[in-house]
């Protein structure tokens, strides 16, 4: 069980709740609004899909993720976190309910098998709120820092540049990278980012549209991509190194 | 009471009949509604002349046959036919833009 909430601090939030994985309702969203956008503009529909999409993209929609403390959600609840951040959506946390409790009669070793598990799930998925319920209450979660998750974009001494981005679960997730062009012009435009199937695109700003990805290091969470400058792009460059 | 049409009861001497009433035979009214009618007459028969002529310049063509002719391409002496070929519409549909598939990057475990 997931929950939509708005973060729009002037109004009340709105609570959807969504029966399903939140990264394929987005991904199919998103790509349904797409569709629409070429097929057919002038529907109404198409609007109000592209303002949920802008919506999504801008962290207006936050999602909170609801699992049980039970080995194989845990394990899916990393993966969708995972897909999600990749996404770009705005996670606000993870709530592990119900808790077996004292009070309902349940031995010691299984509110001990349940409690381990949701350290397990906040060691996953470090960087994100990973809360229980206490007493049958559950504990506030603050809105997330969308900042944090942005792709950092340095550059090396050997005149290289290096993207990096930090997923958190991503090294529980089948993982692929991989570069993706929209304008023939340019090497490319988009960093690809497959998890467990779920397809995310990630836009390159102008510096790396002009660059050739080379490969990708991946460090626990941290996917680290280095792009070399494409002479092609870079005419006054190339001139001054072959000086 | 007199109807537009002028197919009413007879109109009264003393008005005088509207240019379009005649009958063509030389009977019109006014002078100068019998010059207008005459200037409608010539342009109804210059059009036809017109039209007359592009038929028979579209028969001469070929242009006429062109309903039965399947491939454009075995038929040069058509002028459609050639039309088709030269805007490239009649042999192709319009070439998809292809945009270029993901290129998967090796990843290297630190």
């Amino acid at each position: 069980m997931a929950a939509f909430e708005f973060a729009e601090s002037k109004h009340d939030p709105t609570i959807v709740v969504v029966d399903a994985a939140v990264p394929d309702v987005v991904a199919d969203l998103c790509s349904l609004s797409a569709l629409l956008r070429a097929s057919a503009p002038e529907f109404e529909l198409t609007d109000r899909l592209q303002s949920i999409c802008d919506a999504i993209a801008k962290g207006r929609v936050e999602w909170l993720l609801a699992v049980p403390p039970e080995s194989a959600a845990i394990e899916t609840a990393t993966i969708q976190v995972a897909q999600g951040c990749a996404l770009g959506l705005s996670m606000r946390g993870v709530l592990v309910a119900p808790m077996p409790r004292k009070a309902d009669g349940w031995p010691t070793g299984i509110r001990r098998a349940a409690r381990e598990l949701v350290e397990d799930l906040q060691d996953r998925l470090f960087g994100i709120a990973v809360k229980r319920v206490r007493g049958g209450r559950v504990c506030s979660f603050s809105s997330p820092d969308l900042d944090s998750r942005s792709p950092i974009v340095t550059e090396d001494s050997g005149g290289m540049f290096l993207l990096s981005c930090t997923i958190p679960g991503a090294r529980y997730c089948d993982l692929e990278v991989g570069v993706w062009s929209g304008e023939p012009s340019y090497p490319g435009t988009h960093l690809v980012l497959r998890l467990d199937g779920l397809t995310a695109r990630m836009e390159l700003d102008s510096t790396l549209r002009r660059c050739v990805a080379v490969e990708a290091v991946v460090a626990g969470d941290t996917i680290t991509v280095p792009f070399a400058p494409d002479p092609g792009q870079w005419p006054a460059a190339s001139k001054e190194a072959n000086r | 009471m007199n109807d537009a049409s002028g197919q009413g009861e007879p109109m009264d001497e003393g008005i005088e009949r509207p240019w379009w009433l005649s009958s063509g035979s030389g009977d019109a009214g006014g002078k100068a509604n019998s010059e207008d009618f005459g200037a409608s007459w010539d342009m109804t028969s210059m059009l036809g002349m017109v039209s007359s002529l592009a038929g028979q310049w579209w028969a001469s063509s070929g242009a006429s046959d062109h309903a039965a002719h399947d491939d454009p391409a075995e038929h040069p002496e058509c002028i459609v036919c050639k039309g088709l070929l030269a805007l490239g519409s009649a042999t192709r549909p319009p070439e998809p833009e292809v945009l270029p598939t993901v290129r998967w990057l090796p990843i290297r475990r630190a």
